[in-house]
């Protein structure tokens, strides 16, 4: 009994970045105690918001079958336009807009960017990786050439906004006069993975998500209507995106527009080394959380151990080939259990031995 | 009159220029079990693609219920009450059996929500109805092949389906859930549900059905009551000729032994397998799916190696080990699919009949000169028959047997010594699959060892000089084929 | 009689280019065909062609290859500090050029050590292209920031910066070609040879289409995909190289945007990223359209990010009418097939 259970735990795409994180916590904190601090703690906890709701988007395009390049243009042009839209409204009327309905605006640019990344792949056929890596760039074309691209600095910057990124929960105050508590915008994350984690598994679209990563022609032969559900992520990958955006913007202060470039490739790691697979079908937001919370405790932490800062990009992409490695193992072990399990006659469709022809 | 539940009238299908269903009229009514028998390739899976509303159709009407639905599509199938199960299943790997077999249902009723308790209850009733036991919890992925094909079924059950099609449903199963399966359909008939039950297996359509409809080579044959139908009937009707093909008696005088094999096994595959082919002759081997016959193939042309026993060409030891291993020992293979493992279909035909001997080609300089891949493709297909078109046609533009002849082209090309054909006339017109016979024999007369896979008797008869039958991977019979009826054989591959 | 020979897509590449050229001379006529212009836009070819280079062959096997920037700064960077500490002004020329074949020698080796680690992820392990070379470009950035410490190498020495920027003496009767169009034009020739006409480009291209197929047809898909991923790192070396001479500097973040350039260059040529199809040849016209367009928008003073937008909208138009043209090519062989069986039924009956 035992022993089916061990297999079980060895093959569960999750097991690596929980194994990571608890052994490298204890290391850490073992090397340099700093790391147990609440501060540390808590500022760990900020420094995965952004990246942790950025995250949900890439997963769910991930879980459908293709690598999403947009994102972080859809969450910018989401957030620069809100800001920008509501800082002249600000400085023309006065009139100061609600929070939720900042969050709102970017999430609805965010929902019909994501719809004509649905129209690239769903309507013309164009693969996941190759359209989205295109509207990547159609965006920010767009978006400078529309909305702008100059700063808008903090005295500019819409006031929810700026004050979203003063909110402290748990406030304590620290010897030397500081005060530090726990980002709300981390309550923010914990609600995105919430709803996430609930439309994957309860809705019938989301099921859909993983159907059409899993096996597109079965989709459809259950009687899915495939555009419907790549409708449906796309603009759900959108309105996260939104929601990142605008937190990203806020945490600064700052409308740069350039802020997010570049950091699409490092959450897409994020994302596998927690277990998503990058063929599709597969993958869960305790996954996705444990690689965010896995990738941030690195960077966050060699320092803390005294490795010189140059030297996490190089940790960072070491991780992720140890983590693809690990993970090719854990495919390869479940294949041999098939093998050898079930050694009846009838048992293993011989095309699936036949695998690594590379 | 009832109204019968699917009606089609003069349908026809092109793919890329051929027409692979031509002119098909077919009507079937409520409660009654419909035999679609045909040979791979005949085109009764485009047929049921067409019903289910996965592909178009190009010529004539398609009725469900009286309605008619000139354009269909998957989810208007469904609702009108089409169920297919594919060949493939058509399941999730990554998603547990319960989900699998809920999924389709959450879908049609257009359920927003996912409530995973009454979906669990739902597939434990389904489950036992058909009275198999899987753990719902367990992802589809690491089930065997039977219970993968029982959770489709399930799924199907579960959609109150008014016209249920199986295509080829009994390939994976034991015949003890063959005969469980055969039970399930009476029960669905009883309730007023109609099965097309599709198979080329001979004994199976007779135990189940009322009506039988052959399809060969895209057209209707014949659509007549079972009582009308003898087995003999149904093969002439199937092959389109009498059973009695000539037999091919190439008396082997040779006694060089070319390939031999000693008790070869491999975990989860074969066991204890031994046997001797000797230059010039033609040995068949068959057995149900899962009796090891492909895998046994597969070892010897080095893809999935033995563990134990020896392999022995021309009296030596043999290390197999990998297809380059194979080659080097004149060992060609030709494959079950084609389509997956043998053709390139995107790429011209002299692409493909070049495929093995790449390396060959070239010249002092290291290039390949564009004349030499023509040179090679002109000789074999004058050599072979192969439809004569432009070098740069792509080979998904050939039909069925002119693409087996390709992929004969490509082995050939090697000059191999010992050659191993799986199933060489699935899916291919009854006059390609004499002229592939002929080649066969052709081959054997110049010397080489054949060793041929397959699921037809009648061919084996006529082909073979010997055949031995596997079940569950071992040897349960052997013998020379003069003599043997085809009654003698099927009944040993049957009850091994 | 040759002209049909050559295929459509060449064909329609040749003739968008050709407007594109006619557009841009229009709209800047004095400034556009200067041969000043005509010079910088040749020499401005030769690294986003050779990154093209090595992109197309892991497209072609159904791959990609993401880590062929990080490889090219990679070499820049060891380069660089090689130069740094054995170059001195006393250092004669003689001994310079020395180094500078080593410098060569170094990223050659460079390039199939980080090709080799490739192949292994890819066909050893048997991880998806994209998720081993997105692993491995962190890793080689990562190499080059441990390196540079983030800094940027750079100042090197005159004669180097001669051949990336010069036209070398020897080669003035190319008409004033710069040397690194030269190289990469050879390059590239050989690449087209490689790829079409040795028996590795065809099993490379059958890889590409069904590896399924081209495993059972006694292909050593291994070999081919360490070959390829070799290849294509050497390729992104020798880019490195250029980039070294050519900029005075190297970086570790340097040229992140090739990626998407090099992925539009190729879909444009007819290089999908499903594999097994596409004409090295005409990775040069596709090449040559972005290149005019580049330099039109640089003179109507569009800003680049404007240009880039235009490219996705380029790429996406692109995927589309390919489409579009396969299915109208589909749809015609189905016509004509139930039109010719219809006449063979109605002479039938008459």
């Amino acid at each position: 009994m035992s022993k089916i259970n061990l297999r079980k735990i060895l093959t569960m795409n999750e097991i690596l970045s929980l194994a990571l994180v608890i052994v490298l916590s204890i290391g850490f904190g073992i090397a340099n105690p700093v790391f147990f601090s609440v501060n540390n703690i808590f500022s760990l906890l900020r420094m995965c918001v952004l990246p942790g709701i950025f995250a949900c988007a890439v997963m769910l395009v991930l879980i459908s079958g293709g690598v999403d390049l947009s994102f972080t243009w859809i969450g910018m042009f989401g957030a620069y336009t809100t800001s920008k839209v509501l800082s002249a409204l600000q400085l023309n009327t006065g009139f100061i807009m609600p929070l939720p309905i900042v969050f709102l605006m970017s999430m609805l640019i965010g929902a019909v960017l994501g719809s004509f990344n649905a129209l690239l792949v769903s309507k013309f056929k164009i693969p996941i990786f190759v359209a989205t890596i295109s509207s990547a760039n159609i965006f920010m074309g767009l978006m400078f050439q529309f909305v702008g691209s100059v700063y808008i600095f903090p005295d500019k910057m819409p006031r929810e906004m700026i004050n979203f990124s003063n909110i402290l929960l748990l406030p304590q105050l620290t010897p030397d006069g500081t005060v530090v508590g726990l980002h709300v915008s981390v309550m923010l994350l914990v609600i995105v993975f919430l709803v996430t984690h609930f439309i994957l598994k309860y809705t019938t679209l989301g099921r859909g998500i993983y159907a059409i990563g899993g096996d597109e022609s079965s989709t459809e032969r259950v009687g899915f209507n495939l555009a419907k559900i790549r409708v449906f992520v796309f603009m759900l990958a959108g309105v996260i995106a939104g929601i990142a955006g605008v937190v990203g913007v806020s945490n600064i202060q700052v409308a740069n527009p350039f802020d997010f470039q570049g950091r699409e490739l490092g959450i897409i790691a994020a994302v596998v080394v927690g277990g998503t697979k990058i063929t599709g079908g597969s993958g869960s937001v305790l996954g996705v959380a444990l690689g965010v919370l896995l990738t941030n405790l690195i960077t966050q932490n060699l320092v803390l151990i005294g490795v010189p800062p140059e030297y996490t990009r190089f940790v960072f992409g070491a991780l992720i080939i140890f983590a693809i490695i690990v993970q090719s193992l854990q495919q390869k072990y479940k294949l041999k259990l098939i093998r050898t399990s079930t050694a009846s006659r009838e048992t293993f469709n011989k095309k699936e031995e036949v695998t690594n022809v590379v | 009159m009832k109204t019968p539940i699917i009606e089609l009238k003069g349908i026809s299908k092109y793919f890329s220029g051929i027409r692979v269903l031509n002119n098909i009229d077919l009507t079937v009514y409520p409660g009654e079990v419909l035999c679609l028998v045909g040979e791979n390739g005949s085109g009764k899976s485009t047929m049921i693609k067409i019903v289910s509303g996965v592909f178009t159709y190009e010529e004539g009407l398609l009725k469900i219920n009286g309605k008619a639905y000139p354009k269909i599509s998957p989810e208007q199938s469904i609702n009108a009450g089409i169920q297919v199960i594919y060949q493939d299943f058509s399941v999730f790997h990554e998603l547990t059996v319960s989900e699998n077999i809920t999924m389709s249902l959450q879908v049609q009723k257009r359920k927003v929500m996912v409530d995973w308790k009454a979906n669990e209850k739902l597939a434990k009733k389904v489950l036992e109805k058909i009275g198999i036991s899987i753990d719902l919890h367990s992802q589809v992925g690491q089930l065997p092949v039977a219970q993968k094909q029982i959770v489709a079924i399930c799924r199907a059950i579960a959609q109150d389906a008014k016209l249920i099609i199986m295509d080829e449903p009994t390939t994976a199963l034991t015949k003890k859930e063959i005969d469980r399966l055969v039970a399930i359909i009476k029960g669905l008939k009883a309730q007023g549900i109609s099965i097309i039950f599709v198979s080329h297996k001979l004994e199976e359509v007779f135990a189940v059905c009322d009506r039988i409809a052959v399809l060969r080579s895209g057209e209707m044959v014949v659509n007549e009551p079972i009582e009308t139908f003898s087995k003999d009937k149904l093969v002439y009707f199937m092959t389109g000729k009498e059973i009695e093909e000539k037999p091919f008696r190439f008396d082997c005088d040779s006694e060089e032994v070319l390939v031999e094999a000693r008790n070869i096994s491999r975990f989860g595959s074969f066991e204890d397998v031994s046997f001797k082919v000797r230059a010039g002759e033609i040995l068949a081997v068959t057995g149900q799916l899962g009796s090891g016959r492909t895998e046994l193939a597969l070892a010897l042309f080095g893809v999935e190696p033995i563990e134990n026993g020896q392999i022995l060409v021309n009296k030596r030891e043999a290390r197999i080990k990998s297809i380059k291993d194979a080659l080097k020992n004149g060992i060609a293979y030709l494959p079950e699919d084609r389509l997956t493992e043998g053709l390139l279909l995107t790429r011209s035909i002299s692409d493909n009949i070049s495929s093995t001997v790449v390396d060959k080609l070239k010249i002092k300089s290291g290039i390949i000169p564009s004349k030499r891949l023509a040179d090679l493709a002109g000789y074999w297909m004058t050599k072979l028959g192969i439809t004569n078109k432009p070098h740069d046609t792509l080979a998904s533009q050939f039909s069925g047997g002119n693409q087996q002849r390709i992929v004969l082209a490509k082995w050939l090309a090697v000059q191999p010594k010992i050659f191993i054909l799986n199933c060489p006339t699935m899916g291919v017109d009854v006059k390609s699959k004499s002229e592939i016979h002929t080649i066969m024999q052709e081959l054997a007369r110049q010397g080489l060892a054949i060793i041929m896979m397959s699921d037809d008797v009648g061919e084996i008869l006529a082909t073979a000089n010997r055949v031995l039958v596997m079940n569950a991977g071992r040897v349960v019979f052997e013998s020379d084929t003069q003599g043997l009826t085809q009654n003698d054989l099927t009944e040993k591959i049957l009850v091994g | 009689m040759l002209f049909k020979k050559i295929d459509s897509q060449t064909k329609q590449l040749t003739a968008i280019c050709l407007v594109l050229f006619v557009i841009m001379t229009f709209l800047r006529p004095v400034m556009f065909l200067r041969p000043i212009n005509i010079n910088t836009m040749l020499e401005q070819l030769a690294e986003p062609g050779l990154f093209a280079l090595a992109m197309s062959i892991t497209m072609i096997a159904g791959g990609i290859n993401l880590s062929i920037v990080n490889i090219a700064n990679l070499v820049g960077i060891v380069n660089g500090i090689i130069i740094r500490t054995a170059i001195t002004p006393e250092t004669t020329n003689e001994q310079t050029t020395i180094i500078l074949l080593i410098c060569v020698l170094v990223a050659i080796g460079i390039g199939l050590v980080c090709g080799l680690i490739n192949g292994f992820l890819i066909a050893k392990m048997g991880i998806l292209p994209i998720l081993a070379t997105l692993g491995t470009q962190s890793l080689f950035m990562g190499i080059s920031m441990i390196i540079t410490q983030g800094r940027a190498e750079g100042n090197f020495p005159q004669i180097l910066l001669d051949l990336g920027n010069k036209n070398v003496l020897a080669f003035e009767g190319f008409l004033g070609v710069p040397l690194v169009t030269v190289f990469f034009f050879s390059l590239f020739a050989l690449l087209c040879i490689v790829v079409h006409k040795t028996p590795y480009g065809l099993k490379l291209q059958f890889y590409g289409s069904n590896s399924r197929a081209s495993f059972f047809s006694g292909i050593d898909n291994k070999k081919v995909v360490y070959a390829t991923h070799l290849l294509s790192a050497f390729i992104a070396a020798l880019a490195g190289l250029i980039i070294m001479a050519r900029t005075n500097s190297a970086k570790a973040t340097y040229g992140q945007i090739y990626v998407f350039e090099t992925i539009l260059i190729c879909v444009l040529a007819g290089i999908t990223p499903l594999g097994g199809r596409g004409k090295i040849y005409n990775i040069i016209i596709a090449l040559l359209a972005l290149q005019i367009v580049s330099t039109g928008f640089n003179m109507m003073r569009i800003s680049p990010l404007i240009r880039d937008s235009l490219f996705g909208f380029l790429l996406v138009f692109s995927i589309l009418v390919d489409h579009i043209l396969r299915k109208r090519r589909m749809d015609k062989l189905n016509q004509s097939a139930i039109a010719s069986s219809k006449t063979k039924q109605a002479n039938i009956q008459t």
